[in-house]
């Protein structure tokens, strides 16, 4: 029974979006997104961190964007047509983040996700949930809830 | 005026590599002479009679930084005893080798490379083949000083060990050599170089020590 359970578990399938960064694939679950914006204007925050692009106005709410590509010590790139901001939900906390495009919804079995590799990794990227492959490519699983540490997350919460 | 400067640059580079593969003789000789009982006399390693030599050869360059890891294999190795075959390589045109009993293919350099954001520089990403992942390491800073590595062309070869969980890039794969286990100058277990096995003095060749490297790389305390 436990090991049916076990199967049943791994084959589940949950729903990711995936973004484009840096000509790769990244993949958040469907649960935590609200919606895709179009960039519109940013305002900075003067003495925000470096990935904190700004805060923008999302219907009366503020909310802070923050760029991925930073976050993730990508090159830095300029926004244009494809770029999108993708507003998530962590832990009750309504962020918005930077990606280069938006793909599609997609659905993955926990066992189609490969651990991420240990190989020197720093701290910061532990909000790399795992590899999975697809269609010859491989996308790269985001665990949002660890994209910013306790810390940052509260200081992106002071904003 | 120009094609002087190339050949000394080409000089100058040979003479870095010969001085650093001489360092590892040594190195060897010194950890037997630090392993071996007093009595025992140990004989200086063979000097390699090239150009390079002629010139003031540098200090050995100081060791990288062992990590303490998996334990070390007692060396010459079980797969070592008679002859045995190992594949010759370049990395930053230092010659290395990994023996055939422990290779698990060899790849061109993939067009796609998935990089890991937060990783060390020295993992280059992730490689899909045959719907498994491929981990791609750069280990031209573990084995050999900085201030020696050359400027170099992107690397050609993927060499897969460890059941082929990580590639090994390289400048080229070179030829296979068939060697008997006398031909080797093995590291004893004190050696400071972790990745080492030995060095084939005859090809002035370092082998990898395949099974230590790749457990250091799993661990990932490196880079």
């Amino acid at each position: 029974m436990a090991k049916e359970s076990q199967s049943a578990s791994a084959t589940h399938a949950t729903q990711y979006v995936t973004f484009r960064l840096a000509e790769e694939t990244y993949a958040i679950n469907v649960m935590q997104v609200q919606e895709v914006l179009r960039v519109a204007e940013i305002a900075p925050v003067p003495g925000a961190p470096h990935y904190v692009l700004g805060i923008i106005n999302l219907r009366g709410n503020v909310v802070t964007v923050i760029d991925a590509r930073r976050r993730m010590g990508l090159m830095d790139k300029e926004s244009d047509d494809s770029s999108r901001v993708v507003i998530i939900e962590v832990s009750g906390q309504v962020i918005g983040i930077l990606v280069d495009s938006v793909a599609e919804v997609i659905e993955l079995a926990e066992k189609d996700v490969d651990p991420a590799p240990n190989v020197g990794n720093d701290e910061s990227s532990k909000y790399i949930q795992g590899v999975a492959s697809r269609e010859g490519e491989l996308t790269i699983v985001v665990d949002l809830n660890k994209l910013l540490t306790d810390d940052e997350w509260a200081e992106v919460a002071n904003l | 005026m120009k094609e002087r400067s190339q050949k000394t640059l080409v000089v100058e580079e040979q003479q870095a590599l010969t001085a650093y593969l001489d360092g590892l003789l040594q190195e060897i000789a010194l950890d037997e002479v630090d392993s071996e009982p007093t009595d025992v006399r140990v004989e200086a390693p063979p000097r390699v009679m090239t150009r390079a030599k002629l010139v003031s050869v540098p200090d050995v360059p100081p060791p990288v930084p062992a990590v303490q890891v998996a334990s070390r294999q007692a060396m010459p190795p079980d797969w070592a005893h008679g002859a045995f075959q190992c594949l010759l390589f370049r990395l930053a045109g230092l010659p290395l080798s990994v023996p055939l009993i422990k290779l698990n293919g060899i790849m061109e350099m993939p067009e796609k490379i998935t990089p890991m954001p937060g990783h060390s520089p020295l993992f280059m990403g992730l490689v899909n083949r045959h719907g498994r992942k491929v981990k791609v390491v750069d280990i031209t800073q573990l084995v050999m000083p900085r201030d020696r590595i050359p400027e170099r062309a992107p690397p050609r070869n993927l060499i897969l060990i460890d059941d082929a969980r990580w590639g090994l890039a390289c400048d080229r794969v070179e030829e296979t050599l068939t060697v008997t286990a006398d031909q080797v100058r093995w590291r004893s277990a004190q050696g400071k170089r972790p990745w080492l096995a030995g060095t084939m003095i005859q090809h002035l060749c370092a082998i990898l020590d395949v099974d230590y490297l790749a457990s250091s790389l799993e661990d990932g305390n490196w880079g």
